[in-house]
């Protein structure tokens, strides 16, 4: 096994105990990343050749010479006696949607391609802190928009490291692709309506939307300031439980981030599923997708190997002591896009007001006539489509005339969608759940090109995992089989407000009761090719 | 060009103007299954701050009445009785906002460093249109 097969855990036990130095986890990390990642996305695009259309194209830029610092700085501490972290050595990649002093953090933005902010994000903190090494900043979607990491300024966009002729999901398709592809250990993403979980699905890694205010979005560029959460992403549900241990927390630079203490989220893996409770609803089951002429939901059908993940996983569960609660009402779940369209819109026409070329990044060249025309022209020159789309969806959806319509009643409906959750989770209810068992998608990966461009069926592939963030509650997706194209599926486990503890101890019983299944012997294709050479 | 000086707390949202906006005179009208005419879509492009060719005008005009098809499922759902809107789907359960003490950044050259234009230790701008 190579040193980037360890596990998060594996790395910092053994650099820690002196088995290994940071130094050495580094390098191998770089070594792999120089075999696999080939050409980083930039905004100056250059036509790929046939190899690097197999390569993954995880990262907008390498941070090798911060990395290093931080590896020797790990390995200092372990000479000295001191204490180098819980994350001692592990190689990290980081959404580029984080800030981080001093490094271009561009959010795969033309409007941001030269911003190096003055501070770090406290989650990027936090993993510093711990021993972390940052080895880079990974593509995504333009400010997270979208979900198959196409809409990226920084081309080429990442890849699936199953197959690369396939989106790696997204938002936070770079992160998942660096860690699936074997890149790093774990990376830091972040979740608005499923950019962990849809692409950790996608690339068959673990992703974990923490509840709402449970990790702080301080040095997190807003989108849907009442839905964004940063989390972690790793190769198993250990390493994401370690990665969450690290970054949650409050944060005094964060109103929203909360109060509630944390709770020992490794220590919960090995508590089992015996007498756990666990949902299966029929309301996740289709996807409800709209007629463009009438706005009726017509449904359809969800792929079928991932319904049967889903029900192989709810007949593990029940094998190892769980209580599998069939039929649980979700009826709102099919209203989680139409009210996201409007809720994340609204919001992130609020938060782009901000990008004007005045006081940091990208500024047209050309000669204005005034104040006005330069925000318009830099505006027009520095953002993509999709974020002209969701500004212009979000000013139509907010204002006055619409707003009573579209947006208060998409605050109800969400609030709707809230109740749902709070009936199956209560402890005094018909259903009295600790954790509910979904999809985490209704299909595996795409191909790329064929959905980008329709942003309606594009957001319908979060169908699954939106509800979770308008109702603020914590979900992990957790790898759950193959499918006939040896594509990954992955598998939702969603839990009441900050019990992270409890989807993590069901995605870990799940994930050790099927170490011996076929499919988990199968390795992504470019790590295939890398043998084969 | 002509410059004009903006501290570093200038926020141009001011210009823009944010919140609720006015487009039309159909406030109170009931609504139906709507589309955003080429009209109202020329007049959301200004109120943005951007500029559009024809081509990405005509595709996200189709895309907006094509995300709007699926908003307007919304206005079939029966709404519970006595449903309140949430800003938040969990209460925040934070301290709250810091007080509202100025504090000085401690590098404020680099915030001016990243900034496409400095006069003085203060952005440049060309000026308002109109402005004296």
């Amino acid at each position: 096994m190579s040193l980037n097969q360890l596990s998060a855990l594996e790395v910092a036990a053994q650099v820690r105990a002196g088995d290994m130095s940071a130094r050495e986890a580094l390098e191998a990390s770089l070594a792999q990343i120089h075999a696999v990642d080939g050409q980083q996305g930039s905004l100056d695009q250059k036509q790929l050749g046939p190899a690097e259309e197999q390569k993954v194209h995880a990262f907008i830029r390498l941070t090798e010479d911060l990395a290093r610092q931080q590896a020797d700085e790990v390995d200092r501490k372990i000479s000295a006696g001191e204490d180098p972290g819980m994350l001692a050595g592990v190689p990290v990649s980081i959404k580029d949607i984080f800030t981080l002093q001093g490094i271009e953090t561009t959010a795969a933005s033309r409007i941001l391609y030269n911003f190096k902010p003055p501070y770090t994000a406290t989650p990027v903190q936090k993993l510093i802190n711990a021993g972390a090494l940052i080895l880079g900043k990974v593509n995504l979607d333009e400010f997270t928009f979208g979900s198959s990491s196409e809409s990226s300024a920084f081309k080429p966009a990442p890849n699936n490291p199953w197959d690369p002729s396939r989106v790696p999901g997204g938002s936070s398709g770079g992160s998942t692709a660096s860690v699936a592809a074997e890149e790093v250990a774990l990376s830091l993403g972040t979740d608005t309506s499923g950019s962990i979980r849809q692409p950790a699905a996608f690339c068959g890694v673990v992703g974990l939307k923490p509840t709402y205010g449970r990790v702080s979005r301080y040095g997190l560029m807003a989108f849907s300031s009442s839905l964004d959460c940063p989390g972690p992403i790793a190769r198993n549900v250990s390493d994401a439980a370690l990665m969450l241990q690290v970054i949650a927390g409050n944060d005094p630079k964060d109103s929203t981030s909360s109060l509630v203490p944390t709770s020992n989220y490794l220590d919960a893996l090995n508590q089992g599923v015996k007498g756990l409770r666990v949902g299966l609803s029929p309301d996740y089951a289709h996807l409800f997708y709209p007629d463009f002429e009438t706005g009726e939901l017509a449904m359809e059908s969800i792929q079928k190997e991932i319904s049967q993940a889903v029900q192989h996983a709810a007949s593990v569960l029940a094998d190892l002591g769980a209580e599998i609660v069939e039929n649980v009402p979700l009826p709102n779940a099919k209203y989680s896009i139409p009210t996201y369209f409007v809720v994340s819109r609204v919001e992130a026409a609020s938060n782009l007001h901000r990008f004007d070329g005045v006081k940091y990044g990208y500024r047209t060249p050309v000669e204005v006539d005034d104040l006005q025309d330069l925000i318009r022209r830099t505006r027009a020159e520095g953002f993509g489509s999709e974020v002209k789309l969701r500004i212009l969806m979000g000013m139509y959806l907010s204002s006055e005339g619409y707003a009573a319509n579209y947006y208060q009643r998409a605050l109800k409906v969400r609030a709707m969608i809230r109740r749902d959750f709070e009936r199956a989770f209560d402890p005094h209810g018909g259903h009295r759940l600790d954790v509910i068992l979904t999809p985490t998608t209704a299909t595996t990966s795409f191909k790329r090109n064929d959905v980008f461009g329709n942003t309606v069926r594009m957001q319908y592939s979060d169908q699954m995992t939106v509800s979770a963030n308008h109702a603020g509650l914590p979900a992990v997706s957790v790898p759950g089989g193959l499918d006939a194209d040896n594509l990954p599926i992955g598998i939702q486990f969603i839990g009441p407000d900050f019990r992270e503890d409890l989807i993590l101890r069901a995605g870990y019983a799940y994930e050790q009761a099927t170490l011996d299944e076929a499919w988990r012997s199968v390795r992504p294709a470019v790590l295939r090719q890398e043998v084969a050479k | 060009m002509i410059i004009r000086k903006l501290s570093p707390t200038y926020s141009i949202i001011a210009l823009l103007g944010c919140g609720i906006i006015r487009l039309s005179k159909s406030k109170g009208k009931p609504m139906s299954i709507s589309k955003i005419s080429s009209e109202l879509f020329h007049k959301l492009v200004g109120l943005a701050a951007l500029e559009l060719t024809a081509a990405e005008g005509a595709y996200l005009l189709t895309e907006m009445n094509h995300q709007l098809s699926s908003v307007n499922a919304l206005l079939q759902v029966p709404l519970e009785e006595g449903i309140q809107p949430t800003l938040h789907g969990i209460q925040c359960l934070g301290a709250g906002p810091r007080a509202d003490v100025w504090q000085p950044f401690p590098t404020p050259g680099e915030i001016l460093a990243g900034a496409p234009e400095i006069e003085d230790g203060m952005f440049a701008v060309p000026d308002v249109k109109g402005a004296k």
